[in-house]
């Protein structure tokens, strides 16, 4: 496939693929435009972004052309915002002085500011993250877009835990059991007295339940149920060998043997 | 579809041109976001007083168009890039014959 280049206002070079005849044709009215002192700004804009350029989407919005995801993949969109560029400075409004000053920071200072190596630097400009031009001497970054890459990254390190670890089951006159959105078990064992014991996560939640219930030496059972939400504090919560640990509190709570165990019937995690 | 006009500063507050690579950022994070966005030809000026500090800004306006009411939390995340991207305390947004400071 032949290429054209074309040189950018700060110097970079954009390879296009060589555009069908009615792309080459208005790309030739654009950079006439551009370069016609009659032609204000907002004509050239009018012109870039109206509805005969074939390289924008057509329809998106009346009369006008829109910039789509398959149309910041063309390269020839490159041409057309620097050609903008070219205008303005032929206008007097900036000059490219001005504009290369804004990129002053070499990748090797960007790495460090960043915590990141210089190839996962460069990554990011090619990628879009980091603003840089790319000069004879290397990429120089601007600080600005540095400030707002460090702002919009996602922080890197050990992934959290679970939310919550659940240890619930049974024993001899004893039950544990839990509600919660996704518990996964992890680990299930039997116990040498009939029992059954298994310890389960819960990745994230917005609303739990845990319910206990112990035979009394008296006959009586003791029921109770506690709703669980998240809270900033860790916590535990343990009965016998059953218990509850994570960052929870518990909003809920019901003591009566009856509305315990109805309570945790109907309860609908969340 | 909801159109929302979004005013972008030309300089900073320092004076200093915004590049075409600079305004390209914006509208690929536009573009990303709505799915489409173009620049209405026309500077619009302003005028923003901090304290006893004068400001000027000559503007430029983005449109692009919202699905629906329920995207405005895109459009919340998209003017707070806007403030970091450009520099600015607050935006100016203009949508369904209102306008809005951001």
């Amino acid at each position: 496939m032949k290429k054209e280049t074309y040189t950018t206002t700060l110097g970079e070079v954009i390879e296009y693929p060589t555009p069908a005849p009615d792309v080459a044709a208005f790309l030739r009215r654009c950079i006439d435009a551009a370069e016609d002192p009659r032609v204000s700004e907002d004509g050239l804009v009018g012109l870039i972004y109206g509805a005969e350029n074939p390289v924008l989407e057509q329809g998106r919005f009346e009369g006008r052309g829109a910039v789509t995801k398959a149309v910041l993949a063309n390269p020839l969109y490159g041409v057309f915002l620097d050609l903008l560029d070219h205008k303005r400075v032929a206008l007097g409004k900036t000059t490219v002085d001005a504009q290369k000053a804004a990129y002053s920071v070499r990748v090797s200072d960007a790495a460090v500011e960043l915590s990141m190596t210089p190839d996962a630097v460069r990554k990011a400009i090619v990628s879009g993250h980091l603003l840089a031009l790319n000069t004879p001497d290397g990429y120089r970054i601007d600080p600005r877009s540095i400030a707002d890459y460090k702002a919009t990254r996602k922080p890197r390190g050990p992934s959290r835990g679970p939310a919550l670890e659940v240890v619930m089951g049974s024993a001899p006159g004893l039950s544990f059991r839990a509600k919660f959105v996704g518990l996964h078990v992890v680990e299930k064992s039997k116990s040498g007295d009939g029992g059954s014991l298994a310890r389960a996560e819960v990745a994230e939640f917005r609303k739990g339940a845990i319910c206990f219930s112990e035979k009394k030496a008296n006959g009586k059972t003791l029921n109770r149920c506690f709703v669980l939400a998240p809270a900033a504090r860790a916590s535990k919560y343990e009965h016998g060998p059953f218990s509850v640990s994570g960052k929870f509190k518990i909003i809920e709570t019901e003591n009566d043997e009856k509305r315990a165990a109805q309570l945790f019937r109907e309860f609908v995690a969340e | 579809m909801i159109e929302v006009t979004i005013l972008i500063p030309l300089t900073s507050n320092e004076g200093e041109e915004f590049s075409a690579k600079h305004h390209a950022a914006f509208e690929a994070l536009l573009a990303r976001t709505f799915g489409g966005v173009t620049r209405v030809p026309g500077e619009v000026r302003g005028v923003w007083l901090d304290g006893a500090t004068r400001y000027e800004d000559r503007l430029v306006l983005y449109l692009v168009a919202l699905k629906s009411l329920t995207d405005g939390g895109k459009l919340k995340r998209v003017i707070e890039r806007a403030k970091r991207h450009y520099r600015q305390e607050a935006i100016f947004l203009r949508y369904l014959g209102m306008a809005e400071i951001i």
